[in-house]
């Protein structure tokens, strides 16, 4: 008992010194490392002064659209047709998520409904669109939440040929359509490109990430992974929380009498969120995708396998384009063996 | 244990506890109530110190399961000062389990405890170390020294 109360209070304070020494934040503040992922955004980050870029919070009908249709993470691809090999190399993108955040424009500012968009350099945000996938490709963009699916029936890639109609990340379409994709448009939101930070914050996390586990630390290398990431799944979070109640008048043996002591009211809270943003979550899991999909129809090089981050593929890529995965880069293809 | 971290002079300290929301949460909850119920009791002796406990700010998370991430537990001494602990859960902070933050640490290793030998009737047990197959199966073959 006493070595395991000395093993938490070690990593803890490791944990807790690397926030102080670095950004004079008070971890006990925090109950969560997204949550304490948040906070470090907004306090150190995130300029919210007035007339500064700003990430949109508080548009709940459009941002429904956003959730059901393109709110999907990383899909797993096994293309069938694949052949057994004797040998296959695999790849992944280090920090796949923050990486995109901090490599891609972030979807942001004000907000407007354009019935006239077109899928041209200048559009940045959601496009609604009827296409079709190309034949005889691994057509692994675009990916479709089937109807009712949020969250409740698994999304899936849209199938060579298939016809499809949605809101899509204008990203996202353009790599479409640059492997074949046919598409018409019909309207869309328009989004500003905002500088909001979030790619300072990943940048300077990483880098100090690096740092500790050079220098051996490493819970609190493994933790400064976990705060990087943690801040694009709260930024997806559903615009409620829970409210909880105490029951603290005079209720003798309540836990005796396996009476609840605490209940919940999982009612929504009518109030705007400052800390949600879905369309940069959307458009990160779309960055993803796109980086995925430099993978897929590689000449004499076929798919074997793919995930969020991850690809197998028949023949090595060329040493220029990847790291050994002893020197991770952020955002960079690294070996992960063969 | 809670009246003791407060007269300690510990006032406004967080208490961390590896898989706090699942465990120890509840014996926690057990004593604050039993706290809570003395503190009714001191009420109506003219004698007793006024002292007032109650759990406040419980923070409750409904994703894979419930499970109780915080909580805090706030004495009044004679309806005037009033002072707070907080209790966390670190798995909030440090996933995984506490042998593998051990391993992280390097220099540290997690001690093993045969819960398997644990009953309500010898939870006051002195005697032998209890044999290897009472220790969680996963962690024996670190343990085989252990008889």
């Amino acid at each position: 008992m006493e070595t395991d109360v000395r093993i938490l209070y070690k990593a803890l304070s490791q944990f807790a010194a690397v926030f102080w020494d670095t950004f004079q934040i008070d971890v006990t503040q925090s109950v969560t490392l997204s949550g304490l992922a948040m906070r470090l955004y907004r306090g150190k980050y995130l300029d919210d002064l007035e007339g500064g870029d700003y990430l949109p919070t508080n548009l709940p009908g459009l941002f429904s659209q956003i959730r059901l249709n393109t709110f999907i993470g990383g899909l797993t691809v096994s293309p069938g047709g694949a052949k057994r090999v004797k040998k296959a190399f695999a790849y992944d993108i280090t920090s796949m998520f923050p990486s995109m955040i901090a490599q891609h424009s972030i979807p942001g500012g004000r907000i407007v409904w354009d019935d006239g968009m077109k899928l041209d350099s200048e559009a940045f945000g959601w496009i609604r669109v009827l296409g079709r996938a190309p034949e005889g490709k691994l057509a692994c963009l675009l990916p479709i939440k089937p109807q009712g699916g949020d969250g409740g029936t698994a999304p899936q890639y849209i199938g060579s040929q298939r016809l499809f109609y949605g809101l899509f990340f204008t990203e996202e379409v353009k790599a479409a359509v640059d492997i074949g994709y046919q598409i018409e448009t019909f309207g869309g939101l328009r989004f500003e490109k905002v500088e909001v930070g979030l790619g300072k914050f990943v940048r300077d996390l990483y880098k100090l990430r690096q740092v500790q586990a050079k220098a051996g630390n490493r819970v609190a290398a493994l933790s400064l992974k976990l705060v990087i990431n943690g801040l694009y799944g709260r930024l997806a979070m559903k615009r409620f929380t829970y409210d909880t109640v105490v029951l603290s008048d005079n209720r003798t043996g309540v836990l005796a009498d396996d009476t609840p002591l605490i209940q919940k009211a999982n009612k929504p809270k009518n109030r705007v969120q400052v800390d949600v943003s879905l369309p940069v979550s959307a458009a990160v899991t779309s960055y993803a995708r796109i980086a995925m999909s430099k993978f897929f129809n590689r000449t004499r090089n076929p798919l074997l396998y793919s995930d969020t981050d991850n690809a197998v593929i028949t023949r090595p890529l060329p040493q220029a384009l990847f790291t050994p995965a002893s020197e991770p880069e952020l955002g960079k293809i690294k070996s992960e063996g063969t | 244990m809670i009246d003791t971290i407060f007269d300690e002079g510990l006032n406004g300290s967080t208490c961390y506890s590896h898989n706090f929301g699942r465990f120890d949460s509840a014996f926690v909850l057990a004593a604050a109530n039993q706290l809570f119920q003395q503190g009714l009791a001191s009420q109506s002796d003219p004698e007793a110190d006024k002292c007032v406990y109650e759990v406040v700010n419980p923070l409750i998370s409904y994703q894979s399961g419930r499970s109780m991430k915080s909580f805090e537990i706030r004495r009044t001494l004679e309806g005037k000062e009033t002072e707070v602990l907080i209790f966390r859960d670190s798995l909030g902070f440090l996933p995984g389990s506490l042998e593998d933050i051990a391993g992280h640490l390097t220099e540290e290793a997690k001690g093993a405890f045969p819960h398997r030998f644990v009953t309500p009737y010898n939870l006051d047990y002195r005697g032998p170390l209890p044999s290897v197959e009472f220790f969680e199966g996963a962690k024996v073959p670190q343990h085989t020294g252990v008889t």
